[in-house]
């Protein structure tokens, strides 16, 4: 369970990076710094720009993967919460 | 030459841009509602995956908490936890009247916004700010409330 809680938010930050990355490459600086200092825009603008690439994976399988660790992160918290 | 690149990227219309989509707007201000309204619950949502990966808050780390304080008139706690949260507060505000607004007024503020960043380079700067006071503050200048 530890293993989990730890691994969650690495794959989040390698997911979430990938997608600022591809922010910076198409829409230029500014808006690269806007997605890293707030993620939930770059959250918002990876849904929007499925059909991009970035680090080799389509940014749709990044969105996947940051969407699937997030809700999973939620889930653990509830379970941790109402574990006690 | 190098000069020509630099007021290009500096003064690009990005903020602008986006209050040009209203698509965007409204994913960005229904997630917004949507995150703030668990926020003022106690229910956190999304947390901040810099912060959790690496141990360290990224640069827009508790603005969700000090724009919380400063809608409940906390101005001092707000300037603790967030400096900027009064300009996040105007940001969301103008992207909730670029929403609403009729389109002729719409326009009248989005022309604004437009001439603020490509005549001044106001999104650059405002950024370029909250890097430099998120510097400043890991370097322990200004130190991060003990509640952070």
């Amino acid at each position: 369970m530890e293993f989990l809680t730890f691994l969650g938010p690495i794959v989040i930050y390698i997911a979430g990076i990938a997608v600022v990355i591809k922010m910076f490459q198409k829409e230029g600086f500014l808006k690269g710094l806007l997605g890293l200092i707030c993620l939930l825009y770059a959250f918002i603008w990876g849904w929007q720009n499925t059909n991009e690439t970035s680090l080799g994976l389509p940014v749709k399988t990044w969105m996947y993967i940051w969407t699937g660790a997030w809700l999973f992160g939620i889930v653990l918290n509830v379970v941790a919460s109402s574990g006690g | 030459m190098f000069q020509d690149q630099f007021q290009k990227i500096w003064c690009a219309p990005a903020f602008s841009s986006i209050l040009s989509s209203r698509r965007e707007l409204a994913l960005i201000a229904g997630v917004g509602v949507l995150h703030v309204g668990f926020s003022l619950a106690g229910v956190t949502l999304w947390t901040c995956p810099i912060r959790a990966a690496t141990g360290i808050p990224c640069p827009g780390c508790g603005l969700t908490r000090a724009s919380l304080e400063v809608l409940r008139g906390d101005f001092s706690a707000s300037v603790q936890t967030h400096a900027f949260a009064p300009l996040v507060l105007t940001v969301l505000l103008t992207m909730l009247a670029a929403l609403l607004l009729p389109a002729k007024w719409r326009d009248v503020l989005i022309g604004t916004v437009r001439t603020l960043e490509m005549r001044f380079g106001f999104t650059a700067w405002a950024l370029t700010l909250i890097f430099l006071y998120w510097a400043i503050r890991l370097l322990g200048f200004i130190p991060f409330p003990n509640n952070f």
